[in-house]
């Protein structure tokens, strides 16, 4: 114990001298926890509002209120472990494996468990505040809404812990038994496809429930359908344990909490002791191993390598041999075509589920869908490209020597990486206009879209290029869609803000005739004139943004070639 | 073949290259001499087109740097002091990369590719990722990335760091053999050794100033003039000129301080 809580102490100080050191770190630090407490706040005012209207308007149906109490918490709880599982595998493996102090402590005369276990907690404490944002706001927003004594916000707390130390202790395991057979590089893809799997799943569910409850024509069926749901009844789920745990306070519930409350802690405190005693058996051999590749990339995987690079072989220059270069990189960087994938779908269920609403109606509903189309398309798009083209130049890293020695011809280079910029968001914006005229309903000609969806996304690479050669961050060591440093990680946040900012100006500019039309200010010309004005002023601003790139930015990177 | 031309760089007042002039003809290895930060790796910057001279003017092959950058570049190699490559590229891909910037024919670059796996014996590993090889092996990536096009001038930055001795050997015979076929190359190293059995003359440079060029013996004969200059080492005309035969007085004195005393003998 005294060696876990010195590392403890010390990881303690060292947080919070990073808190209060200023600089970008601790304002970034700082910013996630106002955000996570906003958030917090809002869900917990918000549930409480909820929770407050269905006792009200529903006195008269005690059952039904119970069913939505019971239903939206386990489902609270529920969402917390999968948060866990979403997001917890990384952020644990990153703090038991890769924290920068385990070489140092574990040559030191130390005892390997209390490195690992004191590594355990700093990652259970980043869970929990990650997870308490979603997790406990309900269950206080249910407890305001309801009057709740003392014993059912400390058995919410506790409840919410131990479900949590559950979840936080099985990826543990799981991560332990794969580290001592996968090798780090492997494990870390294993997470983006496991993610990849897991954020496909919960954008589908999402879609399927959003649609059930479209379907529901007022609040009571909607309360309803909740109500009905069979998620309070998986008496498997430890969500239901601790539901039914922290609910037994309640006599009106009718619930013996106590078997619940022991298979809750037994469970939990038991996976976290397993854990534990597996730690010693394995921890070691996978820590060694966290660097290493999965073996030579012989026979079958050389055979592919060099088969993928027939696309574009036999295309030489410098326009060719560095988009080739990125799109080979690109390819082994799942995370940026999983946020593809991801957008995609998310478009699809969207297109679909608008469109078929809109099919039957007017010509000019068909015209406004096709322009929703377009801002849908442009947005995810735009979310995607953040990855790619806001970092295109600072992600050749401390390899651009390379580029610097060769004859690299500096605009050839600027256009290979608008290109790469550009891909995401057309591949999106493509796929967004083809499902929106094969589910019909999208009174829009296609060679329109794809104008105003090229001209957006030439608009907004071009930005990002831009920004990107005149403040290059080649030391932001991008890895798996995320830096390594707190300068990267703000690199592509406000990359990707800036991305979406872009975009929803373009959206806002495209709406604002039928805005000014509501309010009757259109200084006497007809509202198509105005919304064939926005049309043309994308492209123009467009052609325009790429002529800058040509110049401005073709003379930076000239720059960042021959000097630096 | 290379021509420095009272090349200077400032950065605000600190001045890293002063009015620094040489030149290095074909068929001659150059050794490039000096402390740690000194302005060797600055100088090599500014030959190779990587960095603007604040004054003065380099040329290769009679290309000048400053105004014709990309054809400077198309007949020079670099090898740069920390050999950081595209992690998710393979060794093979990284080399394809290279030939396709420098237009290289697909057979000639094919040939190449495999004579240099070869010669730095990476044939077997070719095709995997750059993250699993040792910081020698990348070394030995980036010097083949450098000889691939067959450059007329080759520079290097500290080759040899990081290499085991059969390798550094094998790079001190391919820059031989280079310089032998009528190639110049521009080596700065701090290892005297290798300058000394290796180069045909070198530059010594301190503070950016360049404070002797020439061939071994021709520094010992200007440097420790008179009896007993014959026998002078690289490392002692190296240490005369950039002021570090005080510290060996100062390492005397260390060792006599933390030795045993006369009671404890």
């Amino acid at each position: 114990m005294y060696y876990v809580w010195t590392i403890l102490k010390r990881d303690l100080r060292s947080m919070t001298s990073r808190a209060g050191g200023g600089g970008t770190k601790s304002s970034m630090l700082l910013l996630q926890w106002v955000v996570y407490l906003a958030l917090g706040v809002a869900i917990g005012y918000g549930s409480s509002r909820l929770f407050s209207y269905v006792n009200t308007a529903f006195a008269a149906l005690p059952g039904l209120i119970d069913g939505v109490t019971v239903n939206i918490l386990g489902g609270s709880a529920l969402f917390a472990i999968f948060m866990v599982l979403m997001s917890g595998l990384q952020i644990i493996y990153r703090t038991i494996y890769e924290s920068d102090d385990i070489g140092f402590l574990l040559v030191q005369p130390v005892p390997v468990p209390a490195v690992f276990i004191s590594k355990l907690i700093v990652s259970y404490v980043a869970l929990l505040s990650i997870g308490a944002a979603f997790g406990i706001p309900p269950w206080i927003g249910w407890g305001l809404a309801n009057g709740a004594g003392p014993l059912f916000y400390v058995c919410s707390v506790v409840g919410f812990l131990l479900v949590l130390l559950l979840a936080h202790g099985l990826v543990t395991l799981l991560l332990l038994a794969a580290m001592s057979r996968i090798q780090g590089r492997k494990m870390k893809q294993l997470f983006i496809v496991c993610s990849a799997l897991v954020g496909v799943v919960f954008v589908i569910f999402t879609q399927m429930f959003s649609s059930r409850m479209s379907q529901a024509q007022d609040p009571s069926a909607m309360l309803h359908q909740i109500s009905a749901s069979q998620l309070a009844k998986s008496w498997f789920l430890p969500s239901t344990w601790m539901v039914n745990t922290v609910l037994s306070t309640y006599p009106r519930f009718g619930i013996n909490g106590i078997p619940y409350a022991l298979a809750l802690a037994a469970t939990s405190f038991g996976v976290a002791a397993i854990a534990y005693w597996v730690s010693g058996r394995c921890y070691l051999t996978g820590w060694a191993s966290r660097n290493e590749e999965g073996g030579p990339r012989k026979s079958q995987a050389a055979g592919r390598v060099r088969a993928r690079r027939g696309l574009l072989s036999g295309l030489k220059g410098t326009y060719w041999s560095v988009l080739r270069k990125d799109l080979t990189l690109l390819l082994r960087d799942p995370i940026i075509w999983y946020s593809l994938v991801v957008s995609v779908i998310t478009l699809g269920f969207f297109i679909f589920s608008t469109v078929r609403s809109v099919s039957a109606r007017s010509e000019t509903a068909g015209q406004a869908m096709g322009t929703t189309v377009v801002m849908m398309a442009s947005l995810m798009g735009s979310v995607s490209s953040a990855q790619t083209g806001g970092i295109s130049l600072s992600r050749e890293g401390h390899s651009f020597w390379l580029l610097r020695s060769n004859p690299t011809d500096a605009k050839a280079l600027m256009w290979a990486k608008l290109t790469y910029a550009l891909l995401p968001q057309l591949i999106v914006i493509t796929l967004g206009l083809l499902a929106g005229d094969l589910f019909g309903g999208v009174k829009f000609p296609l060679w329109l879209g794809f104008l105003l969806g090229f001209s957006t996304a030439a608009t907004l690479a071009s930005i990002q290029i831009l920004l990107d050669v005149t403040y290059p961050d080649f030391g932001m060591k991008v890895e798996f869609g995320s830096s390594k440093n707190a300068r990267g990680t703000g690199k592509l946040l406000s990359s990707m803000f800036l991305s979406m900012g872009v975009a929803a100006a373009w959206m806002f500019l495209w709406q604002l005739p039928d805005m000014l039309a509501e309010e009757g200010v259109l200084w006497g010309r007809p509202v198509q004139v105005w919304l064939t004005a926005t049309k043309a002023l994308t492209v123009a601003v467009g052609v325009v943004m790429l002529r800058i790139v040509n110049t401005v930015g073709v003379k930076r990177i000239t720059r960042l070639l021959n000097d630096a | 073949m290379i021509r420095a031309d009272r090349l200077c760089k400032k950065y605000g007042s600190l001045t890293a290259v002063d009015d620094l002039s040489l030149e290095v003809s074909a068929g001659e290895v150059f050794g490039f001499l000096g402390p740690n930060g000194a302005g060797k790796t600055t100088t090599i910057k500014m030959l190779t087109g990587l960095l603007v001279p604040t004054s003065g003017r380099a040329t290769i092959c009679g290309i000048d740097v400053q105004e014709n950058p990309v054809k400077a570049k198309s007949v020079l190699g670099y090898v740069p002091d920390t050999p950081d490559v595209y992690e998710r590229l393979t060794a093979r891909e990284l080399l394809r990369f290279v030939a396709d910037l420098r237009r290289m024919d697909e057979p000639k670059a094919e040939r190449r590719m495999a004579e240099l796996f070869d010669l730095f014996e990476l044939t077997d590993r070719q095709d995997e990722l750059l993250s699993g090889y040792s910081h020698g092996m990348r070394q030995k990536v980036s010097i083949a990335a450098a000889l691939l096009d067959d450059p007329k001038v080759l520079f290097l930055d500290e080759p040899t760091v990081g290499l085991d001795p059969k390798s550094a050997k094998l790079v001190k015979d391919v820059l031989r053999s280079l310089a032998d076929r009528g190639g110049t190359v521009f080596v700065s190293t701090h290892i005297l050794e290798i300058a000394e059995r290796m180069c045909d003359r070198v530059g010594i440079i301190q503070k950016g100033r360049l404070l002797a060029v020439g061939t071994v013996d021709e520094l010992r004969q200007k440097i420790v003039p008179g009896e007993g200059g014959e026998s002078a080492s690289l490392e002692d005309l190296f240490l005369k000129l950039t002021g570090g035969e005080e510290y060996r007085e100062l390492i005397m004195h260390l060792g006599e301080d933390s030795g045993p005393s006369e009671q404890e003998r």
